[in-house]
């Protein structure tokens, strides 16, 4: 047997005992790079190849106890808890549809129970899935989407059904921008304006597109793309200085918001937003959303801490269908609304903490932007479900709306981001070969 | 002379730790750093180093990348986190403690602080 290959038995013996197999070639790699030093210091010292093989392997010890230890440090993370918070919230979302759909007759429950299913698998296959493929080809995901996109906004007086699902296809763009991110490794400031001009693209959509809830989803792109690039800068991916990259990445969303603010406040939509968050908010015209905000502040006005609220004029309140937590507060005071709050806010702590804990700039991207994606969506949702008028056209995740676009996309950002928690602790960074990176011609 | 490895395995990963204060390091890199500072004395086995390596990196207090090694090859360097640069401040002083206690029971009483 040639000296190169006992080294390599030697490290394939030791990841033998490994039982998690995506574990093994990043364990194996580090062993063999070792031998190979030891072996060409032996070397160096006037060994022959052959003893000095030897010699490296047995400094390294028994393989079988090497890799024994190693079987008890690598194992996948299933992050029950989180599954759990997610299973919760979905039974919830049940819980809710068929209390307000009860009497609607089967077809209906049929259906619900069609899509949750659906939903479920959608997160189970995408918890399951090697996610890593979005490291080896970091620019495919993007470039589909986008490519979708642009096709149904141009054939959307056509082609529907395109366009229907063009919010899915917007709610999971931030994962294929993590992916354009983790592509441009190294490459300096341009590459954080490449960045930069992609995720403010969208932009324009806001002042085209005439769609409530497209508009919310472009906005939580853009957001989700800004947190992303930032995070991006802080772990010094683009190697350009803090300062500077900071720089790049505020100035131009800063200029964007103090733009859309003035042409919000010329059209009289600031003053419609900024007037909600004087509670209770009135307005006259009880129509739409105007009248919306104003019966729901007055029902959580009424609402008691333990037990059914009152409305201040007496009035009768009717629940709509997708604010929950109005509904709760009212019908049985705010005592239940807190549970849920609670259970929200511990899903994005962990969240959020896990996050962190990522060791590789590609888990920590994903991840980021999944979790400010959900965040996002929880906090308009809430403040919508309050009579806080901030975005229209989103709902909470996983609870309300199971058969909408944003249920889907949620199920399988949450899965992937869960799979990122489970295995990505032997993802490594690495350059990514030219012949991977076609797709956006480099 | 041979140090008792049940010494050694307690004080490893303080001395690890204290390596990659001062640079990031390969695990060979750490292995003949440590045997040039101690003369020798300590003469860590790689089987030891990486598990522990790994444990440490797991528990946040360092973190590895990728560097190139010329050529193809990838070496793995570890990086001492915030998390770690605290602990190792709390082993040393654990550690001085531990020998003002044992010097002074050794010279009979009479700490080495008063003298």
């Amino acid at each position: 047997m040639l000296p190169s290959e006992k080294i390599h038995d030697y490290a394939k013996s030791v990841c033998a005992q490994i039982r998690w197999k995506k574990a093994r070639a990043v364990v194996a790699e580090e062993i063999e790079n070792h031998l190979v030093d030891q072996r060409d210091a032996y070397i160096a010292d006037g060994a022959e190849e052959a003893a000095a093989t030897e010699a490296a392997i047995a400094q390294m010890g028994d393989p079988v106890a090497v890799g024994t230890q190693m079987d008890r440090l690598h194992r996948p993370r299933p992050q029950w808890a989180m599954l759990a918070l997610a299973a919760v919230f979905v039974c919830m979302g049940i819980a809710h549809t068929v209390y307000l759909n009860w009497g609607s007759g089967y077809r209906l429950m049929l259906d619900l129970f069609l899509f949750q299913t659906f939903g479920l698998a959608v997160m189970a296959g995408a918890y399951f899935m090697d996610f890593s493929w979005l490291g080896r080809y970091p620019r495919i995901l993007f470039i589909l989407l986008m490519a979708f996109f642009t096709a149904a906004f141009a054939l959307r007086e056509t082609e529907g059904i395109l366009w229907h699902f063009s919010e899915l296809v917007l709610l999971l763009l931030p994962l294929g921008f993590a992916g354009l991110v983790y592509s441009l490794k190294k490459r300096g400031s341009i590459a954080i304006l490449i960045c930069e001009a992609v995720f403010l693209a969208p932009v324009l959509l806001l002042f085209i597109v005439e769609e409530q809830w497209l508009r919310s989803a472009c906005v939580l792109y853009i957001a989700c793309a800004m947190v992303t690039l930032c995070v991006a800068v802080s772990r010094g991916w683009f190697r350009v200085k803090k300062r500077t990259g900071y720089l790049l990445v505020l100035l131009p969303i800063v200029v964007t918001i103090l733009t859309a603010l003035v042409i919000m406040s010329l059209n009289g939509r600031l003053e419609r937003i900024w007037g909600t968050f004087h509670l209770p908010y009135k307005n006259d015209d009880s129509y739409g959303w105007e009248g919306y905000f104003t019966t729901t502040q007055a029902v959580l006005a009424g609402s008691k801490f333990i037990g059914h609220g009152v409305m201040p004029d007496g009035s009768y309140f009717s629940p709509g269908g997708g604010f929950i937590l109005t509904e709760l507060a009212y019908n049985y005071g705010w005592i239940s609304v807190i549970p849920i709050l609670g259970l929200l806010l511990s899903f994005i702590i962990l969240g959020f903490r896990r996050c962190f804990r990522q060791k590789s700039v590609l888990g920590l991207l994903v991840s980021v932007s999944v979790m400010v994606m959900l965040t996002m969506q929880t906090i308009c949702a809430l403040l919508l479900d309050f009579g806080i008028y901030l975005f229209t056209g989103l709902s909470l995740p996983f609870i309300v709306s199971p058969w909408s676009m944003e249920y889907f996309a949620d199920m399988a950002l949450t899965g992937i981001m869960l799979s990122v928690f489970r295995t990505g602790d032997v993802l490594r960074d690495r350059a990514i070969p030219k012949r991977r990176l076609f797709l956006a011609g480099s | 002379m041979t140090i008792d490895k049940a010494l050694l395995s307690g004080s490893t990963a303080m001395l690890i730790l204290k390596l990659l204060d001062e640079k990031d390091m390969y695990g060979y890199q750490m292995i003949e750093e440590l045997a040039r500072r101690s003369d020798d004395t300590f003469n860590l086995k790689a089987g030891t180093l990486y598990p522990l390596l790994h444990g440490l990196e797991n528990g946040g207090l360092v973190s590895a990348y990728d560097d190139s090694a010329g050529g193809e090859r990838v070496r793995k360097y570890y990086h001492l986190s915030h998390k770690g640069k605290k602990l190792l401040a709390d082993k040393r002083s654990e550690w001085e403690r531990y020998t003002r206690a044992v010097n002074k029971v050794l010279s009979g009483g009479v700490s080495y602080a008063s003298i």
